[in-house]
């Protein structure tokens, strides 16, 4: 056993554990961040991703032993944060979501995938979007309410400049 | 799914690194970003007991260059390629295939050495950087070796990397000049899976290199000399280059032994040629 420290949407998380721990169950039974979802525990699925020191990550992947030291955000961690609540509205407006399973992971793709630019037209969001499988929504309510939000983000820009 | 105990360790240096890795005697494993390690371990498929952490090791992420090559640190992620953080020894190749590999979280943690070291038939950087015409180089505790990059992978996950006495240190690029070319393509059932087939074209007339790579198949990637050599006398592309090459290829295939069932052949053919267009049309 071994103690490490990730600090987890600000708040420092100590605890003794096995070096082969997963970073996604750290923050499930450590962290109790249940927004972190296990679907298929080798790096397919996309449901478990975080943010991990600034970049996004799959947590199912990474040791938590590794992240000793370690910055996370969950998707609790971005109660509140503006990006965040835009792709709340955008998925609930345009059905991105039905059994809410992969829906963690799908917006914590998309906020990364729009604040990289990377979002600009539906061919790029569908690209990014082979990352994160949904098995209810046939990805068309998805990818609607990432280019709407995208969308409405560029004009947010546009006004300012 | 969860790996079996195992232990882990944070090295500071390659000797560092190098000196644990020897005392696990047989039963240690690098791990740098861990994106096909760690998943493999979750799996069961490979029997690990001590892991050595060597992501932040300050050489290992270390890049230099001159007006000949680049040299990268093999601890480079997928995403610096893709976000321009390193330069580009290929005029834009390198940053194609990064951020062409399985997807964006994926990136961020994965690394060039890494990706090369495990050497999969579908890694997108062992078959660009043998088109490339890369070179490893290899630290042991007694100094180091280089190795051409088509001499270090045998085959899947085969090569020339003593398992329990050295590391992937880097990895040297020869730079393309201002003319050269290059083309690259792979074919996937979606974006960011093992491709089934993905070919590698780099002309560079300046100095006199022409080198196409197939990779994929589920064997070590494969050096197509006859196309290379009809792509370097070629000016632009056509429906006859286009023909040329499918024969060409072909008969390389052939000569390596490396025909396969005929719907399986037909992608391999599709992925060269493309890749070639792609290298005619820059």
């Amino acid at each position: 056993m071994k103690t490490l420290s990730i600090e987890v949407n600000g708040q420092a998380v100590t605890a003794e554990v096995e070096p082969r721990l997963s970073l996604a169950d750290f923050l499930r039974e450590r962290a109790g961040t249940k927004s972190v979802h296990l679907g298929c525990e080798h790096g397919v699925c996309g449901a478990c991703t975080v943010v991990l020191d600034g970049e996004i990550a799959r947590s199912c992947i990474a040791l938590a032993i590794d992240c000793d030291g370690a910055q996370v955000t969950t998707l609790e961690g971005l109660e509140g944060d503006a990006l965040t609540e835009r792709l709340r509205t955008s998925f609930h407006e345009e059905h991105g979501l039905q059994c809410g399973f992969c829906t963690p992971g799908m917006l914590i793709t998309a906020r990364d995938t729009i604040q990289r630019g990377q979002a600009g037209d539906t061919q790029s969001v569908r690209h990014a979007f082979a990352a994160n499988i949904c098995r209810c929504t046939g990805y068309a309510g998805i990818i609607r309410a990432v280019c709407k939000t995208a969308t409405a983000c560029a004009c947010d820009v546009q006004k300012k400049e | 799914m969860k790996p079996s105990p195992l232990e882990y360790y944070r090295a500071d240096t390659v000797a560092d690194a190098l000196t644990v890795l020897a005392q696990a005697d047989g039963a240690g494993r690098l791990l740098s970003g861990g994106q096909s390690l760690v998943p493999m371990l979750n799996l069961r498929l490979m029997p690990v007991s001590v892991l050595i952490d060597i992501k932040r090791i300050a050489a290992l992420l270390e890049v230099h260059e001159d007006e000949r090559m680049v040299r990268y640190g093999a601890c480079v992620t997928h995403a610096c390629f893709e976000d321009g953080r390193v330069p580009d020894a290929l005029n834009g190749l390198l940053r194609h295939v990064g951020a062409g590999i399985a997807y964006r979280a994926v990136r961020n943690r994965g690394t060039l050495g890494g990706a090369l070291a495990l050497a999969d038939a579908s890694a997108d950087w062992v078959t660009a950087l043998m088109g490339a015409g890369a070179t490893v180089t290899l630290c042991r505790q007694s100094g180091s070796r280089q190795l051409p990059l088509t001499d270090f992978v045998h085959g899947p996950y085969v090569t020339a990397l003593e398992p329990d006495a050295e590391i992937l240190s880097s990895v040297e690029v020869p730079r393309l000049t201002r003319g050269g070319r290059w083309g690259y393509y792979k074919i996937m059932q979606k974006p960011g899976e093992y491709a089934s087939a993905l070919a590698a074209v780099v002309i560079d007339g300046a100095r006199d290199y022409s080198r196409v790579v197939l990779g994929g198949a589920n064997r070590a990637p494969v050096l197509l000399a006859r196309t290379a050599r009809l792509l370097s006398g070629a000016t632009a592309w056509s429906g006859a280059v286009a023909l040329d090459v499918e024969r060409e290829a072909r008969a390389d295939l052939i000569e390596a032994g490396r025909l396969g069932e005929p719907a399986q052949v037909r992608g391999w053919l599709t992925s060269i040629q493309r890749a070639a267009q792609g290298a005619l049309e820059s």
